[in-house]
């Protein structure tokens, strides 16, 4: 602020020079509370000289030793420089000392061993002084050997010291537990997916076979569809066989009290698990007119005899397979033919693949899967809390601070290019969305680097002239490309005035939003002057000077009591001020602006189409600066013209010390007339207050 | 022990039971559905079982009309179609005039499949119309045990009007009925009795009410009435009897409870003409049969047979109701008079 207030022919560039230091002040008050515990230690440390292993270094360091001051602002540069606090100055005090108390105990433990590492290097520098005083040069270079050793000593020290990486509890949990854990599962999967891709991998075609020496061979139903629904049946026997396939009740009612070879499925991919089993003669009825052979027999759905058989079946669930070895004989020899005259038939069963399951692929990528985790356990997830990425939440609030911070700091919010508001398209918007999602991303950048020094400087004199766009007419909120914007040109005196008086401009920039109701103020100013009246000399003095503030801020209301009341009313007209609508009006003393709504709304219907299609820009102050403010650092012969010239403003302003009735004035006691608004583009409402003019000459 | 040797005792029973879970993973071979799962809604006989059976039945049948040799019927005919079709094809070998009542039309209009997989097993089979416009056939095919052949039991030309019960579909199949089923208005043993009490007694029959009058009840009747009139002139008499095979009638249920009873009844005709009068042959076919024996007064001649009956369920509250019938006389024989 001091900077700000020298005078622009002074200042040199060297005066200038310091505005650049400026965000220092910027910091938080609290950072220096927050950090006492820290201040403390850091204090410590700094009175122990860190370690020179240089001789020559270690005597130049001790023979300037900081003074306090330095130390002091070295300790809070170093707290403000905490990585926490660093990035955000707005994180609760609370929670990043509950978050830094692991963090200071391990501070702590850095620092006793930093005291003692500071203690063996006072102890080596006392040594060698005194060994400098008492020794000879022999003794020197003996005592030089020695002393090598022992800063190679030390040096060795602070190596391992270096490389002994302390971890958080959490971190080595993470780093040696979960990680290898994840590694090995996934070492596992892979080894899983290479056995399914390679020996596991599971064949498009399985071919199992059996040989049997009785006379009939069954399988059990099932058995034929097992693989596959389509089964390749091939026999191969010396002798004529046949082969027939039934369902299961008419080969059991067959076979009888037979013994058969019984298949009963697979006792691997390759291998046909059979055993030797007797029917039950009950199933197979009467006995006494059995003269069917098995090929001649109506029990079999299909039959094929031979020695070399081979049949393709699409077989169903209750459907078997049932072998005849002797065809030709019998049935009832059947029972009694012993097994040693059978010769042995084999019997191949062969199925294809239509859907071979392959599960080497999912396997192969949980063993992905669980590599990555592996990869994000050992680093990302074993980093230090502060270090990891911020959450959305944690975003959002310090997206928050910092646009609280800008308010604070007097920078508008970014308004949409002129002409463009809530009619224009969606598509000509987009450049504005898009630099905000641009700065949105840099949030690792220091969000005060922009606004420090000069350039801070120059952006709050200059935005301003943004700001006056947002001064429209009430019940102009809607017409976004109306043209009641371009007067406050002439506040530039007043942006000089309300750097002068910054905290007096806040204070009334925090009142003033606010709709005035006449009749309500109407009886204020009588209650003030009855007020005004029973009071002391002092007090009244005090009271006048109030009021005449108070005449500054508020409307100047005068005329007959019927205008006033048609004017509470609203049905003549309508008094608004708001200096929300309006800061910068507001903030100076000009008054709050009073506005037909009649006629304001009339011309926003009126010049609506028209704005749209060639909308005007307001005029402003051409200005030297406004260029480099935006893009870069003007250099300082620029400002100091600019500051003269600002100098020069004021002194007019000064000397002209003009009323503010070009804002508010009184016509005929019956109509009030706004000059307020632009003179471009309303022409309407000048039209207007000339004829009113007119009419009152 | 040591920590170290501990976790390595670990790690490497951990790796032994990873390995064996692995290995176990990789011997899993298909198993079959237990046989309990198989439901048994399907018929014991396939639709295409079926037609394969009625071929090689009509083939033979085939041969043996062909042949007129009735030896050949024996590996495909049984029970009493095998009497009936050996007594035609008698006839036919010595008339050499064809019979109508032999043919079978190929032409099948439903097949009625059994669901029970025990045996005897039967097959209910409804042919169409033959060519000359003569009834439908219900064929029967019986098959005894699982050593034997389908063979064609009876055969019965149905009536015309009549209207058969609705079965199952051939993919579902039907289920065998018993002698004594219940729920019927009146079992199939009873309503084989009541059968053949009014075919014996005619409308004087204490069971007449109970059984609908078909057309075999009215030609069998309008029979006897012509040949008690002409014995009965000359102080005659003559006299049937009718009695069923009860352990060889086959039974299929209807979708709607009710029973289809093929069954066999014998019956004897015995006809006296007088006292020295000879008894002559009533038809061609028992001419045939008697052949070139000396006639007596008196002549007993076998009859076989085969009615198809429908037994409604009590809920219809219906009669009896034959829906078809065949009759073939059998054998004839000259009584000797001293008997």
């Amino acid at each position: 602020m001091d900077e700000e207030s020298q005078t622009p022919d002074k200042a040199t560039e060297a005066e200038v020079q310091p505005l650049v230091d400026f965000p220092v002040s910027f910091e938080p008050l609290e950072a220096s509370v927050q950090h006492t515990d820290l201040d403390e230690i850091t204090e410590k440390a700094e009175e122990i000289p860190p370690l020179i292993l240089d001789s020559h270094k270690h005597t130049s360091h001790r023979a300037a030793p900081r003074s306090k001051e330095e130390r002091k602002r070295a300790t809070k540069n170093r707290s403000l420089h905490s990585p926490r606090r660093a990035k955000d100055p707005t994180y609760p005090l609370d929670r990043f000392l509950e978050n830094t108390s692991s963090r200071r105990r391990k501070r702590r433990k850095e620092e006793e061993i930093e005291l003692s590492f500071a203690k063996k290097a006072k102890q080596l520098a006392q040594s060698k002084a005194n060994q400098e005083e008492s020794a000879s040069q022999e003794e020197q270079r003996q005592y030089q050997a020695s002393q090598a050793a022992k800063s190679a000593e030390v040096q060795n020290f602070a190596t391992n010291r270096s490389l002994s990486i302390r971890y958080p509890r959490y971190a080595k949990i993470m780093r040696f537990v979960v990680a290898p854990l994840f590694l090995l599962l996934a070492i596992i999967c892979f080894v899983f997916s290479l056995l399914n891709a390679t020996v596991w991998r599971p064949a498009a075609v399985v071919s199992a076979q059996t040989t049997a020496s009785t006379r009939y061979i069954a399988t059990e139903p099932g058995v034929l569809p097992l693989v596959n629904n389509t089964v390749d049946i091939h026999v191969d026997s010396s002798k004529p066989v046949c082969l027939a396939v039934g369902t299961n009740n008419d080969i059991a009612g067959w076979l009888g009290s037979t013994s058969y070879t019984h298949i009963e499925g697979l006792s691997s991919w390759s291998q046909l698990h059979s055993v030797v089993a007797r029917g039950d003669a009950l199933s197979s009825g009467s006995q006494q007119n059995s003269q069917v052979n098995f090929q001649d027999s109506d029990l079999w759905i299909t039959m094929k005899c031979g020695t070399d058989l081979a049949l393709q079946w699409k077989a169903e669930n209750n459907q078997a397979l049932i072998i005849d070895t002797m065809p030709f004989e019998k049935t009832q020899q059947s029972t009694t033919t012993n097994t040693s005259q059978v010769n042995p038939t084999t019997v191949i069963l062969t199925w294809h693949r239509t859907q071979v399951s392959n599960q080497a692929r999912p396997v192969l990528m949980i063993g992905i899967l669980l590599l990555l985790c592996a990869f994000f356990c050992a680093t990302v997830l074993s980093m230090p809390a502060h270090h990891r990425r911020k959450s959305r939440k944690r975003r959002l609030s310090e997206q928050k601070a910092r646009a609280k911070k800008r308010k604070q700091q007097g920078i508008d919010e970014e308004q949409p290019a002129p002409g463009i508001g809530a009619d224009a398209p969606r598509w000509a918007n987009d450049h504005v969305s898009l630099r905000r999602r641009v700065e949105s991303r840099r949030r690792h950048a220091n969000p005060t680097a922009a606004n420090q020094g000069l350039a801070r400087v120059v952006s709050s004199i200059t935005k301003p002239h943004i700001a006056t766009s947002q001064v429209r007419p009430i019940g102009a909120e809607n017409a976004e490309n109306d043209d009641v914007q371009s007067t406050q040109v002439l506040i530039l005196s007043d942006l000089l005035k309300q750097k002068m008086t910054e905290s007096d401009h806040e204070e009334s920039d925090n009142e003033s939003t606010q709709v005035i109701d006449l009749k309500a103020l109407q009886e204020k100013l009588a209650a003030d002057e009855k007020k005004n009246a029973n009071q002391t000399p002092e007090e009244s003095q005090k009271a006048a000077l109030k009021s005449d503030a108070l005449k500054r801020l508020k409307p100047i209301l005068k005329g007959s009591k019927t205008t006033v009341q048609e004017l509470a009313a609203g049905t003549a007209f309508s008094v608004t001020s708001s200096a929300e609508s309006e800061p910068d009006t507001a903030s100076s003393t000009n008054g709050p602006a009073i506005v037909d709504i009649r006629g304001v709304n009339m011309v926003a219907r009126t010049q609506k189409a028209s704005s749209i299609l060639a909308p005007e820009k307001p005029e402003q102050i051409p200005d030297p600066l406004q260029q480099p403010t935006v893009h870069g650092q003007p250099s300082s012969e620029e400002v100091a013209d600019y500051l003269q010239r600002l100098s020069q403003e004021l002194e007019q302003v000064k000397e002209a010390d003009a009323p503010q009735d070009h804002q508010v004035q009184r016509i005929d006691g019956e109509h009030l007339q706004v000059n307020k608004f632009a003179k471009t583009g309303n022409h309407a409402i000048d039209d207007e207050s000339k004829e009113t003019t007119k009419h009152n000459e | 022990m040591s920590k170290i040797t501990l976790k390595k005792t670990v790690a490497l029973l951990t790796c032994v039971v990873s390995l064996i879970g692995v290995s176990a993973c990789g011997n899993l071979v298909p198993q079959p559905k237990q046989s309990s799962s198989l439901d048994s809604t399907a018929p014991a006989v396939t639709l295409g079982q079926e037609e394969n059976i009625e071929k090689k039945i009509l083939d033979v049948i085939t041969k043996a009309d062909n042949a007129k040799d009735s030896s050949l019927l024996s590996t495909r005919v049984d029970g009493p179609e095998l009497q009936i079709r050996s007594s035609q094809l008698t006839v036919l070998k010595d008339t050499n005039q064809p019979n109508s009542n032999m043919d079978i039309p190929s032409g099948i209009r439903q097949v009625i499949l059994p669901l029970n997989t025990e045996w005897p097993r039967n097959i209910f089979v409804i042919t169409q119309a033959a060519q000359d416009q003569q009834a439908e056939r219900l064929l029967v095919l019986t098959q005894n045990s699982a050593y034997d052949n389908y063979k064609l039991w009876g055969l019965v030309r149905l009536f015309s009007g009549v209207t058969l019960p609705k079965f199952p579909i051939q993919t579902i199949g039907a289920k065998s009925g018993s002698l004594d089923d219940t729920g019927l208005v009146a079992t199939p043993r009873e309503a084989l009795a009541m059968y053949a009490n009014v075919l014996e007694n005619g409308s004087s029959s204490v069971d007449a009410s109970k059984v609908t009058s078909g057309q075999f009840i009215q030609q069998l009747s309008n029979l006897t009435n012509a040949v008690q009139q002409a014995v009965s002139a000359n102080q005659g008499w003559q006299k049937q009897v009718f009695t069923p095979d009860y352990q060889t009638a086959k039974i299929m249920r209807a979708s709607n409870g009710g029973d289809l009873v093929v069954a066999q009844i014998n019956s004897v005709w015995t006809r006296y003409a007088g006292k020295g009068r000879q008894s002559e042959p009533a038809t061609d076919a028992e001419k045939v049969l008697f052949g070139k024996a000396t006639p007596t007064s008196m002549m007993k001649v076998t009859y076989v047979n085969v009615v198809a009956l429908y037994i409604p369920p009590t809920s219809e509250g219906a009669k009896i109701e034959a829906v078809g019938a065949e009759r073939q006389p059998i054998s004839v024989q000259a009584i000797p008079d001293n008997k």
